[in-house]
């Protein structure tokens, strides 16, 4: 189907938040359906009768194409770099208006408990992740901790995030059982919260932090939680209340996580 | 210091207990505090009419333990730092570091020391937690810590 013909959409529903995309090119279709099935990992429904929708993402234009967000043009060029940016968007903005509390961190789930682990970009949260899959730990996400209202962590198994196959910066998205791994499927509470960051050669010394410190140290990864900071403390409260919350830098990622797995 | 009788701030001001301690998330500032027990009650004893020996009569009283006006002084003290109370208060700890005053006051003290920790969530809370949300068509579009543009996307070097 060219430029010119009629628009075709997809709706869904992630988190109570409704997305509709829609393109002209049919050719755009199969990319959008993969898309979603990586970026959110399949935690979505396709909405047959589209009432209401709080995301609307509009692709135009074949060849290079022009990606528009609600109405505001988000970004116009080749088509691989708006699948990217319509994936990364996707994320945030469900992120964003989804009335749970999405945390940017890591999430592995171990002897029916949550492994949090938040960090900023590129500070190695897919890397962490990985090794605690391979150890056995369930997968819950690379990317977000998603707490509902009783403080409980939800799946969010996107694909892996993987950096260093090509080059350092581009990433690749990979199933989590291309490395073995299974993901989780039930919602669970937090055993812990480790907050970490990598130093080479560092020595095995974990300091536990109190409650307070624990929520203190999550809240600049909640998104956003200037928007809604009463209910993301009583949310966070909630979901520390039976964790313990470690601060430990890391060294090896794999000697690291099997000292962490032993902390449950 | 006997004529003192601090006033807490607790307007535009956002309280969620946490076990024994507070989270305090102040509106104006967008900073978020983590205040000790201690520093907690010392804060809720700040109403305007209680003196700084009243304080540190009721300190005791709840904690079981001896403690001192530098015990109290310190905890308005950080607490007048970050905003908490209505004015800040001016001890004989500024003369020192806090390093020294925490040195000298944990020594002997029974119970943990009032302290406040304190965190600036950003404001643009969004661009501090992943470059992610910066599209690019081109280098000078980014900026640190996100300053590369690959693909479309600006990502840290």
């Amino acid at each position: 189907m060219q430029e010119g013909s009629a628009e075709k959409k997809i709706s869904i529903e992630s988190f109570g938040v409704r997305v509709t995309i829609s393109a002209h090119s049919e050719e755009d279709f199969p990319r959008i359906k993969e898309v979603l099935a990586m970026g959110l990992g399949n935690c979505f429904s396709l909405i047959e009768k589209e009432e209401r929708t709080d995301l609307y993402f509009r692709l135009e234009g074949s060849g290079k194409k022009a990606l528009f967000l609600n109405g505001e043009k988000l970004y116009e060029g080749p088509s691989d770099a708006v699948m990217e940016v319509l994936d990364s968007k996707l994320r945030l903005e469900i992120a964003v208006k989804t009335d749970k509390i999405f945390l940017h961190s890591g999430v592995v789930g171990w002897k029916g408990k949550a492994i949090v682990f938040p960090g900023f970009s590129y500070k190695g949260k897919t890397t962490l992740t990985a090794e605690f899959v391979k150890l056995g730990a369930e997968y819950y996400s690379d990317e977000y901790a998603v707490l509902d209202e009783n403080g409980l962590v939800h799946p969010f198994p996107k694909f892996l995030s993987m950096r260093g196959i090509t080059d350092n910066l581009r990433q690749f998205n990979v199933s989590v059982e291309v490395i073995g791994g299974k993901i989780g499927k039930n919602p669970i509470p937090i055993g812990l919260v480790l907050i970490t960051e990598y130093e080479p050669g560092v020595r095995w010394n974990p300091e536990f932090l109190s409650k307070a410190e624990g929520i203190l140290n999550l809240i600049s990864h909640a998104v956003p939680f200037s928007d809604k900071p009463a209910k993301t403390l009583g949310i966070l409260e909630k979901a520390l209340r039976d964790s313990k919350i470690v601060k430990q830098k890391r060294g090896e990622a794999t000697e690291f996580a099997r000292k962490v797995l032993e902390l449950l | 210091m006997e004529n003192l009788k601090p006033i807490a701030y607790k307007d535009n001001i956002i309280i969620q207990e946490a076990d024994s301690e507070l989270l305090v998330y102040d509106l104006r500032s967008g900073k978020a505090h983590c205040l000790t027990e201690s520093a907690a009650f010392i804060w809720n004893c700040c109403d305007g009419r209680t003196s700084v020996e009243q304080i540190r009569r009721k300190v005791e009283e709840k904690f079981k333990t001896e403690v001192s006006e530098d015990f109290v002084l310190l905890a308005l003290e950080e607490l007048g730092r970050e905003g908490l109370l209505e004015s800040p208060v001016e001890t004989r700890f500024g003369k020192i570091s806090r390093r020294e005053a925490l040195r000298k006051l944990g020594v002997g003290t029974m119970i943990a020391l009032p302290l406040v920790a304190s965190l600036a969530v950003p404001n643009t809370a969004l661009a501090a937690l992943t470059c992610e949300s910066f599209v690019c068509h081109r280098p000078r579009d980014c900026a640190p810590p996100c300053n590369r543009c690959v693909g479309a996307i600006c990502k840290v070097v």
